[in-house]
């Protein structure tokens, strides 16, 4: 009866929840075996009386069992999810978008630059940047968080270190944690550290803010925008051009025409 | 578009049309009169049914995209989840709709028959007909020939009544079903489609909006605007929504249902954490007429506005979009 209707939710399983940080877990969900996505596709998640919301999927394009969903407990339905445990039901839907157009940035020196929990919609790529390593030139991630007990997914950044993608980590204050890495802002990376510029693509995930900066950092170096790409957030209801909620101010859908967008295709507005 | 023309030879089209549309199990909306307003209802004789009149305070979008729908249920029992999705089955005829109301039905059919289609709309518009009459009446709030919505582009039928003689134009493979079974003619000819003087926004001006999205005046223009979302609600062509998740009172069951919302309200663009991507209320104020007249036109080809004017009819303090769109471009 089910089959076709979009609204339909699967009924999946939590398989395991990791405590990323103070406010942050990560979900992992069982799928029952074919769960296929592209890089930068997101799912619509929900909890059976509190409602849905869109999640970047962090996990590798190569897992067919399960998919990981990082979420900070910021609104009705983050905070149901938060409650939910080992072996409770959630409702999925998707995967939606396009994700990142892979072959715009395969060969390719690649530098991501995430803040915050846009690290999650930044994961995925990096997951195909580690299983698909010679398929790109020189790879950085420039990462940022408030603390360092903020810092999330870390042993997969571990992981993705290990095949030769360069790593920087800022913390905008160490809360008198160890620390050896920058304290400041991510975007500072783009002023003191030596990024390719010839035959590169930039990728942005972040807060409203840091996106904007890294953008106009970006172009002040003189990077044109068709080389820049961010992944956006904005509110969603259905995940398929139709509620209306994702509509860019230039008729572009987030969920149908994202997340990721080229930033030539973007009004600047919306780089935010 | 090439349209088979007919010249009805029978005594009454309404008649005749009511009767075959009961004979083929159709529920028959059309627009009636109720005190001082004309509304689109299920009608159970030709009689009720009016065609000289500018505007129905509902639309086709109330029977075949209406609010309050029901998308899917839950069920919880011994630690599962059980989703079922109700869909309704009707079989809606729309009598007598006018062309700007048909045309709002090719805006609803763009978005919500876009893969993936909108299920619950895709069985109610498949299993519906849709008859137009030709426009009698119109006001200083319409401006269908502005936005070239003056002939409609998705019809069965459209009746075009022209000094004495009724002329009906077929526009599917349905609507012939049904001139097989009237009593009419062919004609090699097609009638003069009257025009109405609607004309009220100059072309170079909906041409020239693109271009006016920063522009300073969308904020002196929109200070009136109680953002109340009025304008929204009444509109045959809106489609945006909200989605709530009931809970029953046993607390083990519940639906996700659907209602529509309003890109003028604070709450349309909250994104996590509470930040909201359209504060102002001028950047709420445009993004309709954007919608509409803008963006419509990059991706589709064709103004999600249908010139009808009933946002401009509904408006508490009196903003008219004829006069908004002048005022920016001005």
């Amino acid at each position: 009866m089910s089959v076709g209707n979009p609204y339909v939710p699967k009924v999946m399983r939590i398989e395991s929840v990791v405590i990323e940080s103070p406010d942050v877990k990560t979900f992992v969900i069982e799928t029952g075996g074919n769960f296929t996505f592209r890089p930068g596709q997101f799912v619509i998640v929900g909890v059976p009386g509190y409602g849905e919301a869109p999640f970047a999927i962090a996990s590798s394009f190569k897992e067919r069992n399960f998919f990981e969903i990082t979420v900070r407990a910021i609104g009705d339905v983050t905070k149901a999810l938060h409650r939910l445990g080992v072996g409770d039901v959630v409702l999925v839907r998707g995967p939606y978008g396009k994700g990142y157009p892979l072959d715009e940035l395969e060969r390719k020196n690649l530098v991501i630059i995430a803040g915050g929990t846009g690290l999650i919609g930044v994961s995925s790529l990096l997951w195909y940047v580690f299983e698909e390593r010679s398929k790109f030139g020189d790879v950085y991630l420039l990462y940022g968080a408030r603390t360092p007990r903020d810092i999330i997914r870390k042993r997969d950044i571990r992981i993705w270190g290990s095949k030769n993608i360069r790593i920087y980590l800022s913390v905008d204050r160490t809360d008198g944690l160890p620390w050896d890495g920058h304290v400041g802002f991510v975007t500072d990376f783009i002023d003191t550290l030596e990024l390719p510029i010839e035959n590169t693509c930039y990728v942005i995930c972040g807060p409203p803010i840091m996106m904007k900066v890294s953008y106009k950092k970006l172009l002040g170096k003189g990077i044109k925008p068709n080389a820049i790409y961010v992944s956006l957030e904005r509110h969603m209801k259905c995940g398929i051009g139709k509620c209306g909620r994702c509509l860019l101010s230039n008729g572009l859908y987030v969920c149908k025409d994202g997340p990721v967008f080229r930033c030539d295709k973007l009004p600047e507005r919306e780089i935010e | 578009m090439s349209i088979r023309w007919f010249r009805y030879l029978g005594e009454s089209i309404s008649t005749d049309l009511f009767n075959i549309l009961k004979s083929l199990g159709y529920e028959v909306i059309a627009p009636t009169k109720m005190g001082n307003n004309y509304v689109l209802r299920a009608v159970s004789s030709p009689d009720e049914i009016v065609t000289d009149f500018v505007r129905t305070t509902n639309t086709p979008k109330h029977f075949l995209y209406p609010n309050e729908v029901t998308l899917i249920r839950w069920f919880r029992s011994n630690g599962d989840v059980k989703v079922e999705a109700p869909l309704e089955v009707k079989k809606q005829a729309f009598m007598f709709i006018k062309p700007c109301d048909a045309n709002a039905i090719r805006v609803l059919d763009t978005i919500l028959l876009d893969e993936p289609p909108d299920p619950i709309y895709s069985s109610l518009r498949g299993n519906s007909l849709v008859i137009v009459h030709d426009c009698l009446r119109s006001d200083e709030l319409c401006f269908c020939e502005s936005v070239n919505a003056r002939v409609p582009y998705v019809y069965d039928l459209w009746i075009v009544p022209t000094n004495g003689d009724v002329y009906i134009g077929v526009g599917s493979s349905k609507g012939q079903d049904i001139i097989n079974k009237l009593k009419v003619e062919p004609i090699t000819y097609q009638p003069k489609i009257r025009e109405l003087g609607t004309n009220r926004i100059p072309k170079e001006m909906l041409r020239k909006l693109g271009e006016l999205y920063e522009s300073p005046k969308w904020r002196e223009i929109s200070e009136k605007c109680l953002l109340c979302g009025g304008c929204t609600s009444v509109c045959p062509s809106c489609t945006c929504f909200e989605v709530i998740d009931d809970v029953g009172t046993d607390l083990r069951s519940g639906s996700r249902v659907r209602i529509w919302t309003s890109c003028v309200l604070r709450s349309f663009t909250l994104v996590a954490g509470g930040r909201i991507i359209r504060k102002s209320r001028d950047e709420r104020f445009k993004f309709r007429y954007y919608h509409k007249f803008v963006f419509s036109i990059s991706r589709y080809g064709f103004y999600f506005c249908t010139g009808c004017g009933r946002c401009s009819a509904q408006c508490p303090v009196g903003m008219n979009v004829i006069e908004v769109i002048k005022d920016v471009c001005r």
